[in-house]
Parts: structure tokens; sequence; C-alpha cells
């Protein structure tokens, strides 16, 4: 078979993992050697769906001894599959990189004869980067549930971040859906988790040891393709930054790719609650939310028509409104309206004297919503009304909505 | 007052040195394309090393690397009348310190800080989508028109990450080029103007593995996307069309 073809089976087998980032390693080029990591990550192209290619994301092999429910990559189905050579794919990675087309290479497999044997292949090809290609830039391995721990070890010696795919919220979902069990993937995680930390506390004493995946791991699950709330997903979210100190938790909207009487009927993923999710994440990652405050067991789903942070600023009004020249950062953080970067910047330039609504539109506060929540110098903004009525108006309308798809396009081909 | 200057940084620092105690408003301009106006007389500035290295330690004293990157990156940005809201920002850092920074309050200062976001904006999409083609003499060849004049912005992180490799990293919007052998950086001189704004790609030709592994990106990046997803107006929010030129996966549509 050509390398053409392997690359495109392996790449579209690929393709439902949401991951790409190349984030949270930092690392210099060496002399005449290829490649860097760059802290904040790169991305280096945006595919038809809008989502970014920063790695070389592609499976070792689609060949897989597992039948799990929603994948494509399932030995009952009837696809073409193809398996990578370690040569072939660092060749690839070598050459993409040299003309800047990625920052990377993210690799995960089907699994064959067993979890130990794939896990092996995958680090040949990272070692092989490493070792024989003076390669400097990022590297994402998945984790195989039920690979050995020490192969695990192994791996975050050359890999910058490792993941394994949690793929359901629930351990009910899993046994429903795959052959994995939960303990399989929890595993791994603790472990992965300890070794970060077992690591990063020997370099303290010893600056020499080589850094143990130096971006952390990430999980990614499918929302959509079981009936589990958004405060479940939540909730497991933050338990994985809590407990396992993740960098990332992925959300991937469920896309019907089999018929299987196990899975539901939909036309087309849940996008808008994929978004949802990731809103609420930004709010625990960036924003200091706590899963209680952002889905309740009252309203355990997230709203369809309001974003997550206003919903919570209008079920709190008593809060409101805040003073934006004395009120604490943390409180700025929630005033809907007001990113992280406005927060930031009133901070500062507050400093500089007090600050009117002017100064906040140039800071790049959407007054149109946060008019509702503060006050400059005492004073509302002039002409805001606060009833249940205005306030919501504002807070649908402007909803963004910057992950849903663009049906435009279908549409009109139908004439 | 308005003072012009030959178009290089250091003359640019010599007119801030020369108009910093200037009474009126001041406005610095290039000397070339400058239209003569009624009732303005002009000051040249005569470029002079030492007095640019004055203003660049001064500022350097007070507000770091950092903040004099951020003055770096107002210059280049190319946007009209660019040079004068530098200088009013070097005014406002010298009289308030790096605080000058965030005085939000100050309409030119946030338009200054506007300009530099534009252009560190640029400048990480371009380290992510410059594409890099191999040339039958084995040089990694890199054409793109940038909005702003980033080029002596991005050259440092390919000097780390393409150490091993030969390469040319060329504007031609602006015909200037930098390029890399065994660790060494130089601007590229060419012959003449015109050679300056001519893709290299098409007068040396390319390596003999080039169409593969190009043919074979166009394939990966076709396949990647979902199609149920399918969303062309993302894709081009990210990724506007007027780079699209040298993508290697997007040129020909």
């Amino acid at each position: 078979m050509e390398l053409i073809e392997k690359l495109e089976i392996l790449g579209a087998a690929a393709k439902f993992d949401a991951s790409c980032s190349s984030s949270g390693s930092s690392r210099k080029g060496a002399a005449g050697g290829i490649g860097s990591a760059y802290r904040a990550g790169i991305c280096h192209s945006w595919a038809a769906d809008g989502r970014c290619i920063s790695l070389l994301k592609v499976l070792f092999t689609n060949y897989c001894i597992n039948d799990c429910a929603y994948c494509i990559n399932r030995r009952s189905n009837d696809v073409k599959r193809a398996t990578f050579t370690v040569d072939e794919l660092v060749s690839l990675t070598m050459n993409f990189y040299k003309r800047n087309y990625i920052e990377g290479l993210f690799l995960s497999s089907g699994i064959i004869k067993n979890a130990d044997f794939t896990m092996e292949k995958l680090i040949a090809v990272a070692k092989k980067l490493r070792d024989e290609e003076s390669f400097n830039g990022y590297i994402h391995l998945k984790v195989i549930p039920g690979a050995s721990d020490i192969l695990i070890k192994e791996a975050g010696l050359y890999a910058d971040r490792v993941s394994v795919n949690i793929e359901l919220p629930s351990e009910k979902s899993l046994k429903l859906l795959t052959e994995k069990s939960k303990e399989s993937i929890i595993k791994p995680m603790g472990d992965i988790c300890g070794d970060i930390v077992e690591n990063r506390e020997e370099r303290r004493k010893t600056k020499k040891l080589p850094l143990f995946a130096p971006a952390g791991q990430t999980t990614q699950l499918i929302v959509g393709a079981t009936p589990e709330t958004d405060r479940k997903i939540v909730k497991l979210t933050e338990a994985f930054y809590k407990k396992f100190s993740m960098k990332r938790v992925y959300y991937s909207a469920f896309v019907p790719v089999n018929s299987d009487k196990r899975l539901p009927v939909v036309s087309l993923p849940p996008l808008d609650r994929e978004h949802r999710l990731y809103q609420a994440d930004w709010l625990m990652r960036f924003y200091g939310f706590q899963a209680d405050e952002i889905v309740t067991d009252e309203n355990p789903f997230l709203s369809d028509d309001i974003d997550p942070k206003a919903v919570w600023a209008m079920r709190n009004m008593h809060l409101f409104p805040l003073e934006i020249n004395t009120a604490a950062f943390e409180m700025i953080l929630r005033v809907p309206g007001i990113g992280r970067q406005s927060a930031v910047r009133i901070v500062s330039a507050r400093r500089n004297g007090s600050l009117d609504f002017d100064d906040l539109k140039r800071i790049g506060v959407v007054l149109k919503r946060a008019r509702y929540f503060i006050t400059c110098k005492g004073k509302m903004m002039p002409e805001t009304v606060i009833t249940e009525k205005n306030v919501f108006e504002a807070m649908k309308t402007t909803s963004t909505k910057a992950g849903a798809p663009d049906h435009t396009i279908e549409q009109l081909s139908l004439f | 007052m308005i003072f012009l200057y030959d178009g290089t940084f250091e003359g640019f620092l010599s007119a801030v040195f020369d108009a910093f105690s200037a009474k009126d408003e001041v406005e610095i301009e290039k000397k070339e394309g400058w239209q003569p106006q009624l009732f303005a007389d002009p000051v040249e500035v005569e470029t002079v090393q030492e007095k640019a290295e004055r203003v660049v330690n001064k500022l350097l004293s007070i507000c770091g690397r950092r903040g004099f990157s951020a003055m770096i990156q107002i210059f280049l940005s190319e946007e009209e009348n660019a040079e004068t809201y530098t200088f009013y920002l070097i005014k406002s850092v010298i009289k308030y310190g790096s605080k000058a920074f965030s005085r939000f309050q100050d309409e030119k200062i946030t338009r200054a800080m506007e300009f530099r976001k534009r252009v560190s904006k640029e400048c990480d999409k371009i380290l992510g989508i410059l594409r890099f083609t191999e040339l039958a003499n084995g040089v990694f060849y890199a054409p793109f028109e940038p909005d702003h004049n980033i080029l002596p912005l991005i050259t440092g992180h390919f000097y780390e990450r393409l150490s091993g490799c030969r390469w040319m990293i060329h504007d031609l919007r602006r015909g200037i080029a930098v390029c890399h052998s065994d660790g060494k950086m130089e601007n590229v001189e060419f012959a003449d103007e015109m050679t300056s704004h001519l893709n290299m790609a098409d007068l040396l030709g390319k390596s003999e593995n080039e169409e593969d592994f190009a043919k074979m990106w166009r394939g990966y990046f076709k396949i990647i996307a979902i199609e149920t997803r399918t969303n062309p107006k993302l894709q081009r929010q990210f990724m506007p069309k007027r780079y699209w030129k040298y993508m290697t996966e997007k040129k020909n549509g």
C-alpha cells in the first residue's frame, strides 16, 4: 500500500480524537537539531470543520481486537485497515515538521495483539524521533488501557503529553458500549499522575533528571452517546482536574458512525451541548468556578439559550452590582461581558485613576452584557433598566456559538 | 511639529531623541512618501547611532525587554501614524514608568496597544501557517505577505526550531528576506528591487520529494475534517483567506 493511502486511512481513523493541542511544554531547540516546543502551543492549520490542526494526528494501526459500539475502528466493522511502519511515521513527522505543517506528532492506535504490544510500537516511534532524528518537537502519546506501568513510565520520558481516554462518563455506559473496564482506564491515569508528581519532586533534587510528560496528561469523553447529565460530566471533569491534576478534559460530540442498537439515533452531533460544556470547563479552569456553581441538582443540564457564566450571574443577582473601581479581581471575572483579559486590564488600569464606562469600552468590556452587573464611581450606566426581561434578552442575544456548525452552505445546495 | 526620518528603526529612534523636548505636538513620519503640506516646516532628522542607543538604554532601564519589544511591535505595525503613536507611548513610559502600558484611560495609548495586539496576533498566526518548500538546492524556502512588517519578529523562532536546516523566509510584499545556514542568520541582499519580489520556488525549482510530501499533506488536511461538523465560516475566521496563497493545503482553492 502506498504511504499516502495509509496516511489517509489512519488519519481519518484518528479524526474523532478532539485533542490536538500542542501546549504545555517549553523546550528550546538544540543546535543542529530539529524542533522546539512553544509553551502556548501553535495551530498550523484549520480543517474544513473549523477545528485546529496542530499535530499530525494518526493511528499507528486501525486494526483492533476490541469492538466498542461507538468506534469506527471496531473489529466488526468492514473498513479498510492499514498499519504504519515505525520508519514511515518517523519520516512523515520529520518531513511535515520541517515544512512547518505541524507542531509534532499525536500518536494513538487500535489495539493489536494486546495492550503492551501496541504500546511498545507507539514508544518505538517516539524513541526513534528523539534519539535518532534529534527531534525536539511535540509528541503526544495515547496510553493504551491495560498497558503495563513500566511502559507508561517509558512513554512519559519521550512524550510531552500522555493521555488515556475515559471515553464515556460512567461505568455503566462503559460496560454497555465498550470492552474496557473503568478500572483499566482510571488506574493508568492515577499512575501517570503519581509518576509526574514523583518526577517533579526528584527533579528538585537532581536537575539533570529527564522531565516526565512535561505537558501533563489529558483525557476525552464522548458527549451524547449515553444518558448522563451535564452535571455528571462537569463533576467528573472537576474530579479529573482536582484528583489527577489533568491539563485538559476534551469533549467530543457524538457522531454516529456505526448503526448499533445500543446507540441513540441522532442526525447531527450535539455541537451546542459540546460548546456549552467547553464553556463550563473554562469557567472551572480560568474563572475560579466550582462545578456545583455551574450545574445544580435542580438544573442538571446547561442552558441552550444562555452561557453558563451568565446563568450563574442571573441566579446570583444579589451579589451585584459590583463597583468596578474597588471590586476584587475574582468577582470582576464573574461578570458576564468581562473576559479574563479585560479583568486583568481593569485591575491594572484602575491603579492609574478611576475608570468610567468609556474606559471599560476601550478595555474591551462588552457593555451590552456587563451593564446590568456593574457600577462605575457608584453609578449604573445611563439608561440601564434592570428587569428580568432586559437582562434575559441581553444575555441571550450576544451568546456566541463559535463551535456551532454553519449549515447555510448545505441548505443552499438543495436548490 | 513634524520630524522626518529615513525609515530605519535607528532613524526613528534618532527622531525620538530629537523630538523629545519639543513643546508642540509631535508627528514622526518617513521621509520617503511624505507629502509637503502648507504651513508645515518639517525637521529632517539625521540618523545617529549614538542617539538611538541612548533611547534604547533609557527604555530598557524603565520597562525592560518586554516593554521595549512592545514598542518595536507598534513601530513595525506600519499602521497609519504608527511612529507617532510609538513616540507618544515612549513619552508616556518615560513620564509614568511601566504603568503607562495600562493607561486605558488614554485613547492614544489604547490605540497604540491595539496596534501591538494586531502585530502579535499576526506573529502567532504566521508561526503556524508559514509554509516551507524544499527547493532543488536543499534550502527550505518560505514566502509570505504579512500585513505588518513582522519578518524581524519571527526569525528567532525558526532559528531555534530549524537549526538543522538551511532555510530562507521571504516577505514578498516588502521585498526583504532572512536566510539561515549552519547557525548563522543574515539578511538577504537581492541583486535589485525586482528580484526581491520574486518567488524563489518558481526561480530555483523544487526538490525531488517536495511534491510527494505536499500531496500527502493536502490529503491529510482533507480527511482530518469531520463531515457532519463542516463549518467553512469558522475555518475562515481562524485562517483568513488572504493568507491562503502560500499555504500548501489551501492554494489553488
